[in-house]
């Protein structure tokens, strides 16, 4: 009788509290945090785009007017083969491999609000070795093809695409 | 004669004491007959939950006359509590009020306190949420919006001094609350990316 009464005891004296504050513990407040992001963007222009080559490297420039939270992507026949920053007049100017081939460049400025604005597309017709000596001569009859500087038996030559997409 | 009524009493003397030892030594015969119980008791302890989007992105290209940009955050809260739950809003910081991009600029909360919301002009942002009396909120998200003054907004208040949002009396399983952030701006607001924290908080009633 004496042990029921000490577990009696020690029940109602000690895991009765441990219960109480199990409780209390579990039914406390709970939190949860949401990060407000605002970007504040500039009107953007849409960007202009010129090439030139060196021989060997193809040079591309132009100007987007908005420089800042934005960053241009090039693109090489849809494909992105570089970003970049303008500077704070919004001009850019980036070298790249100037390759054999006819390949269509583009500039897509995106800021910082997923505002996006295109370039037209500007396709670059690069031929070496003989191909590049007929082209000089082809483009002597063709003065509609822009020709970029190019050695002696290269030639390259830049159209502008009308079907590329300007927003 | 004599020595037989000594016998007799000796023996119901010792038939005495042997019931007597009989009932001290062998009590457990006699315990099965006694009876105890035990009480079960299950503690089904309260359960409370809260949940948010974790991250509100309002994009703004501000005008000179200035233009209004919101977005939505889905805070759900479960609970077990029969006496329902008390949602409340407010800074995560104690201290300011404003977003900021980590330099030294700032976009400032609005004047508007809950109590007394109103139209969010240029340069501030504010909340809105429908459970409170007074708001009006957009009825979806808005981009470089003229700024409205059909929509009401108030200043989110500093963290100690929150805001309840809802009051329920009952369990709860994932019970949505739509708050809505905007901001409103001109092109005084320089470029950049303005960041702030707000911290709901579910306490059972």
């Amino acid at each position: 009788m004496k042990k029921i009464l000490l577990k009696t005891f020690l029940l109602t004296t000690l895991v009765f509290p441990m219960l109480l504050s199990l409780a209390i513990f579990s039914i406390g407040y709970a939190k949860a945090d949401t990060a407000i992001n605002v970007s504040v963007c500039q009107i953007m222009n849409t960007p202009t785009i010129s090439v030139d080559n060196t021989g060997t490297s193809l040079n591309i420039s132009g100007n987007s007017g908005e420089q800042t939270l934005v960053t241009e992507h090039l693109f090489r026949d849809s494909n992105e083969v570089a970003n970049f920053n303008t500077d704070m007049q919004g001009n850019y100017s980036i070298s790249t491999d100037l390759l054999i081939g006819s390949y269509d460049y583009m500039i897509k400025s995106i800021d910082g609000c997923n505002t996006t604005k295109t370039s037209e597309t500007l396709t670059v017709s690069h031929s070496g070795g003989l191909g590049g000596i007929i082209e000089v001569i082809r483009n002597t009859f063709f003065s509609q093809i822009n020709t970029i500087n190019s050695p002696i038996n290269e030639t390259s030559k830049v159209l502008t695409n009308m079907s590329g997409t300007t927003s | 004669m004599k020595i037989k009524l000594n016998h007799d009493i000796y023996l119901v003397a010792s038939s005495f004491l042997v019931v007597i030892l009989t009932f001290l030594f062998f009590k457990p015969v006699f315990a099965t007959v006694s009876s105890t119980s035990t009480v079960i008791t299950v503690n089904v302890n309260s359960v409370l939950s809260i949940n948010s989007s974790g991250s509100v992105t309002i994009n703004v290209t501000p005008l000179p006359s200035g233009v209004q940009s919101a977005n939505s955050d889905n805070v759900s809260v479960s609970t077990s509590n029969t006496n329902g739950y008390t949602l409340q809003l407010s800074n995560a910081s104690s201290s300011t009020t404003s977003l900021s991009d980590g330099s030294s600029h700032y976009i400032l909360a609005t004047p508007s306190v809950y109590t007394s919301p109103g139209i969010l002009n240029a340069n501030y942002w504010g909340f809105c949420s429908t459970t409170l009396a007074g708001f009006v909120c957009p009825s979806g998200p808005l981009t470089n919006q003229t700024i409205s003054s059909s929509y009401n907004f108030a200043k989110v208040p500093v963290l100690g001094s929150p805001v309840s949002l809802k009051v329920t009396n009952t369990t709860s399983a994932n019970d949505a609350t739509t708050v809505w952030y905007a901001a409103s701006l001109d092109t005084s607001q320089p470029s950049g990316n303005y960041t702030g924290v707000v911290m709901y908080t579910a306490t059972p009633n």
